[in-house]
């Protein structure tokens, strides 16, 4: 049967279950399952044991249940509302004011962390019921969240560019140094477009009237001191040369029990609520990754994502030209995979075809994150998504149309970088030079 | 019959949490050991192997508690007893789903077994026994879909909301006025 | 006509998958596109380490891996990662000769046939400052991602430490690691310039990826195909051991040229090392029997 035709019928399938309510993980399998009977493979149950367990029992991955488990307990503690107490003078005549603190905090946070889905349920659990309490819109705090969470990808370090840097013979340190600028020009876009939603959504933002002196603004300094210490002690692990990025997790949680110990709220009862919150929400979001990389493997062997590419590469186009057709089928193809596995399906046809067209392999890898992040916020599979669903109980599709405006924030950072490419390579070369 | 079920979910979700303990135990001694030169063997192995057994034993008690994603926002608008049918439908297909998955699983762990295979790293440890956990996690899994299956045939169960839905859908009652009935007639 | 879809491990830009896809092509050629192998290279559909059970239960049809993933289901898989035993091409061969049968005969008890074997390049030691002696190694933070490196490392005198293969750049600059012992190829292809400064030529080894095909596959072939399978990997061998020795000598320059201290090992480091490398043999011969010992002997002659 023609690829195209599986695909189809396997949108029919995915669009089904999903909107009768079975449950995301089960639908990807059922989809996968699907593609591969489709297909006439009839060695799919072993497969599916196979993918599963290779994609669950990855060391890289150990990081993730621990940050998920230090968001639960920094959310039991003073931490958060101490973080926002000390940033309210701050942010007092800032337009968006404490919505700021979504994007801020997850932009230090993508320094520890290398995955997006980690960075917004870690911040998420933190930010999201205090900037609920203080009364701030529901859709922007969701919004601002997910769409700054998929920072994790872009400021170093980064799993998805450690797959490309392997994958493209591109260095991995180089690759680091040049996520850097981009990450602070998203932030800033990410930022921009909150004042400028706060401005015409004046209503929605609590109001606040106090002008704060600088004594209240220096004495609020003082509460951010536990939260410097916790970030300082995590980042300079990684930069100290004491750990690696995945082993820094677990440094997260010690700092993170060591805050709630000495602010006294390290109970019996706190320890195992965020022990036990931890464990479900790592739970959800391993299950999903097991049946997105069976779904990976499934497409792998209808040959439906290379066939794509093979097609585009076929046309023989124009720089520029290659670019927007492959943002289109990056787009399209990060609705329903994992963005990375996009990569991981593509690359093989895509490198060389990018390559031949004279675009510069160090950039291009900045452009994969880019389009990468902008997957973790597509329905129907997107993990930030996912994450931000499982933290609010609102419904995925609410979340995603509530990103919709960071996804379109994305896109437009893709065609900053495309239009000046300086924005990555020059931190790179202007230190490789010295 | 009840009684026991919701113990070994319960069961399950706390051996998954001691695995997340554990990986972080397992890292730092790796961290440690580094600094004074020592080797923790099989380190990063063992970590992976800890977090496919926390993934998967805590995957009845998740489901228990509401805690996996589905996309609700059709079904929410339907009617009581369409809501229902749907869900019935839904809960027949993860049930014939997980049953065969955790068929496939345990095979895969009998396979493991049959050919005494190893694991590639430092220390060679035989597969099978990391690979179990993941089996009997996803046994323990189907049980629960199907346990919950039978008492929405039988009872008219209602699927568990998780502690953030129910949150968030007594703000919809008050935005939209869909209404949501909890389960009737089933205590737990 | 069959189609067998093929897991490797390694991206494409390596010898070794450029050599499969080449070899994918001369199948096609040589069985009249009777059989049809689609390459999925770097892991994409397979991960590294379940190929071999991938292939072994017939989920794919032909597989390719690194033969010292092995190495804890049979000290055979061991023996081309010994250190300062075939320290080249030659000896390699001869190497892989001599226990070409072994292995044959370990693969077919799990229902797998050997289809052919292609060598890395000689591995060298990359490090912050020059190695002239086995002292310039003592005290040392070696990676080490086996038990065969790691009991190297005690033996130097260094202290073994486990890196994953993506983390190396980092772990280098920030001082987790400050020497490993790799090929020229992952040498250039992770930029090792951009953190070590360097490469001694020591050839401690010269490790093997295998491309292996399940039994029962191999068999549902007509007789024709078996011989254009068979033909294509015999080609596709000779083929690979020149692509490696090539890639040796361009990767080797290329480190040269990006401004590492590329040296050759003086003497005194030479027979030191060598001197490590019959402790090392030893221990093999102890844990793989009488088997691995005639396997020596053969080798020796
Ligand atoms: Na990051
Ligand atoms: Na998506």
């Amino acid at each position: 049967m023609n690829e195209l035709i599986i695909g189809g019928i396997l949108l029919v399938v995915l669009f089904g279950f999903l909107a009768s309510g079975l449950w995301v993980a089960l639908s990807l399998l059922m989809v996968a399952i699907s593609g591969m009977i489709l297909l006439g493979n009839d060695a799919f149950g072993l497969i599916y044991a196979t993918s599963t367990w290779g994609a669950v029992s990855d060391w890289s991955l150990a990081a993730l249940p621990l940050f998920i488990w230090m968001g639960e307990i920094l959310f039991r503690t003073r931490l958060s509302s101490d973080l926002f107490e000390g940033l309210t003078p701050w942010l007092g005549r800032v337009p968006g004011r404490l919505l700021h603190v979504n994007i801020l905090s997850c932009g230090l946070f993508a320094a520890v962390s290398g995955s997006s889905a980690a960075t917004a349920a870690t911040i998420g659990k933190m930010t999201l019921p205090e900037l609920k309490k203080q009364g701030y819109d529901d859709k922007m705090a969701i919004a601002t969240l997910a769409g700054s969470g998929t920072l994790g990808l872009l400021i170093p370090p980064s799993i998805i560019l450690i797959v490309y840097g392997v994958a493209a013979e591109v260095s991995i340190g180089r690759l680091f140094i040049a996520g850097a600028v981009p990450g602070l020009m998203l932030v800033m876009l990410f930022m921009g477009y909150t004042m400028y939603w706060a401005l015409r959504n004046p209503s929605k933002v609590p109001s606040d009237t106090v002008t704060y002196s600088w004594s209240v603004k220096l004495k609020a300094l003082l509460k951010l001191i536990p939260v410097g210490l916790l970030v300082l002690f995590v980042l300079g692990s990684i930069y100290g040369g004491l750990t690696t990025p995945t082993e820094a997790a677990a440094f997260g949680v010690v700092g993170a029990l060591l805050l709630a110990f000495t602010g006294r709220s390290l109970t019996r009862e706190s320890l195992v609520g965020s022990l036990m919150g931890a464990t479900k929400t790592s739970c959800m979001i391993l299950l999903i990754l097991a049946g997105a990389a069976f779904l990976t493997v499934a497409m792998g062997f209808i040959g439906l994502p290379r066939m794509l590419a093979e097609t585009i590469a076929a046309m023989e186009l124009s720089p520029y030209l290659l670019l927007f057709i492959l943002t289109l089928l990056f787009v399209v193809l990060g609705c329903f995979l994992d963005g990375i596995s996009v990569v991981v399906l593509t690359t093989s046809v895509v490198l060389p075809m990018v390559l031949q067209a004279g675009i510069d392999p160090l950039w291009f890898g900045i452009y994969i994150v880019l389009v990468v992040e902008m997957s973790q916020i597509t329905p129907p599979v997107g993990f930030n998504l996912f994450v931000l669903q499982s933290l609010t109980g609102r419904d995925m599709i609410f979340i995603s149309k509530a990103a919709l405006p960071f996804f379109f924030l994305l896109l437009f950072a893709v065609v900053i970088v495309t239009v000046f490419p300086g924005i990555v390579t020059w931190l790179p070369s202007e230190m490789t030079a010295s | 019959m009840r009684f026991f079920l919701n113990k070994l979910y319960h069961g399950a979700g706390i051996l998954s949490a001691v695995c997340i303990v554990a990986i972080c135990v397992v890292i730092l001694a790796r961290v440690v050991g580094r600094w004074m030169g020592i080797v923790v063997p099989s380190s990063d192995d063992f970590a992976g192997f800890l977090l496919a057994a926390s993934s998967f034993m805590a995957l009845a008690y998740t489901f228990q508690h509401g805690g996996h994603i589905r996309v609700s926002l059709f079904t929410s608008r339907l009617g009581e007893k369409s809501a229902l049918f749907c869900e019935r439908f839904v809960l027949l297909s993860a049930s014939v789903l997980s049953a065969y998955l955790a068929y496939e699983l345990c095979y895969m762990v009998w396979e493991s077994w049959d050919y005494e295979e190893v694991s590639s790293g430092f220390v060679a440890i035989p597969m099978w026994i990391v690979q179990l956990p993941v089996a009997i996690g996803m046994v323990i899994f189907a049980i629960s879909v199907i346990d919950l299956t039978v008492c929405s045939l039988l009872f008219g169960k209602r699927i568990p909301l998780s502690e953030e839905e129910s949150l968030a859908e007594k703000d919809f009652i008050n935005i939209d006025g869909v209404k949501h009935q909890d389960s009737k007639g089933e205590s737990q | 006509s069959t189609r067998w879809d093929m897991a490797t491990p390694y991206v494409d830009s390596t010898h070794h998958t450029q050599n499969i896809r080449q070899f994918a092509e001369d199948v096609k050629a040589a069985t009249d596109g009777e059989l049809e192998i689609v390459v999925h290279a770097g892991g994409s559909l397979i991960n590294h380490k379940e190929i071999v059970r991938a292939v072994r239960s017939r989920q794919i049809s032909i597989g390719e891996v690194f033969i010292g993933i092995l190495g804890n289901e049979d000290p055979v898989f061991k023996l081309d990662n010994l250190p300062f035993l075939a320290t080249d091409f030659d000896q390699a061969k001869k190497l892989y000769d001599v226990s070409k049968a072994t292995i044959e005969s370990k693969l077919a008890e799990d229902n797998m046939m050997l289809l052919y074997s292609v060598p890395w390049p000689p591995q060298g030691i990359y490090s912050k400052k020059a190695i002239n002696s086995v002292e310039d190694l003592e005290g040392g933070k070696m990676r080490a991602y086996s038990s065969t490196l790691s009991q190297l490392s005690v033996l130097l005198k260094a202290s073994p430490t486990t890196v994953q293969t993506v983390e190396i750049p980092q772990a280098f600059s920030t001082g987790i690691i400050d020497m490993m012992i790799t090929s020229p190829t992952t040498g250039v292809s992770s930029q090792s310039w951009d953190y070590v400064s360097h490469y001694t030529d020591v050839q401690a080894w010269i490790p093997k990826n295998m491309v292996i095909i399940n039994t029962r596959a191999f068999k549902r072939l007509d007789e024709k195909t078996q011989q254009g399978l068979l033909q294509a990997s015999a080609d596709a061998e000779l083929r690979g051991w020149e692509m490696a020795k090539k890639e040796t000598a361009l990767n080797t320059k290329i480190l040269a040229d990006k401004g590492m201290n590329v040296a050759a090992p003086t003497k005194a480091l030479m027979s030191s090392l060598n001197d490590i490398g019959d402790v090392m043999a030893k221990d093999w011969i102890k844990e793989a029997g009488s088997e691995g010992e005639a396997i020596l002997e053969a080798y020796k002659k």
